[in-house]
């Protein structure tokens, strides 16, 4: 598994999103872009609970954490 | 997955090349509909991502959350908006785009390097030596249900309040316009 692969394409989306989010002046945008860093999150947390805790899976529960914060965050904006 | 070799490489290759056109067509689209549907298009495939990585309950939470809950409102957003209010949002380049892209690709390359001159293999070889292999009794859907019901009681229930709360805090905004 070329898994460094998986975390370039978690860096670009973070870094896209963030340039998105800085010069957004409607909401849904910003919301849009916040979707993006949050899920370049979720892919790092899942990429490394795969790799180094496929047993405990503790990252799969992180990242369910973080998919209802984001719906919360949505349900708001 | 399991798959075999040259399958798993060019479904990584081409979910790799969608997810960078669609986080491209995020941003970079001026309608915001076309944006919240290729924001829709990425969702997708960061499940099928998951799915590759051996993770099916985070994978069909993405898609039932995210691409029908999040991305389906985030639509309803933009719908109701006016018409108005997006066509002025033409992207003119200003100075403030150019420092915002100047720093981006700053943080862009400075993870890549960072990731690049990390020796993962080292971290991986001491991880996997002090690990006891046992065999997989019961599946990851049911471990992270003893995970959640046992030593994540807390964070659970916590989430919970914070979904109530933010639904409550949502009607009262929406019953004072």
């Amino acid at each position: 598994m070329m898994f460094e692969h998986v975390l370039f394409l978690s860096a670009y989306l973070f870094s896209i999103g963030i340039y998105g989010l800085i010069p957004s002046r409607s909401m849904v945008r910003a919301l849009m872009c916040l979707e993006l860093i949050l899920n370049s999150v979720n892919i790092n947390l899942v990429t490394f609970s795969n790799l180094f805790d496929s047993r405990q899976l503790k990252g799969d529960i992180f990242s369910i954490f973080l998919i209802a914060i984001a719906a919360a965050e949505a349900a708001i904006g | 997955m399991d798959l075999t070799g040259p399958i798993h490489d060019i479904l990584v290759v081409f979910l790799g090349l969608v997810l960078i056109l669609g986080g491209l067509g995020v941003v970079l689209f001026t309608n915001p509909i076309y944006s919240a549907f290729s924001l829709g298009l990425v969702l997708v495939c960061v499940s099928l991502f998951y799915i590759l990585l051996n993770s099916y309950f985070v994978a069909a939470a993405q898609l039932l959350i995210y691409v029908g809950a999040i991305n389906v409102l985030i639509i309803f957003a933009v719908m109701f908006m006016k018409g108005s209010e997006y066509s002025n949002d033409l992207h003119l380049w200003t100075v403030g785009d150019g420092v915002t892209s100047l720093v981006c690709t700053s943080i862009l390359f400075s993870l890549i390097s960072t990731i690049s001159d990390t020796s993962w293999y080292g971290i991986i070889w001491t991880t996997k030596s002090n690990h006891i292999i046992e065999q997989d009794l019961i599946s990851n859907v049911q471990q992270i249900g003893i995970h959640l019901s046992t030593d994540f009681f807390l964070p659970f229930e916590l989430i919970s309040i914070v979904l109530l709360v933010a639904l409550i805090g949502a009607i009262t905004m929406a019953r004072q316009n």
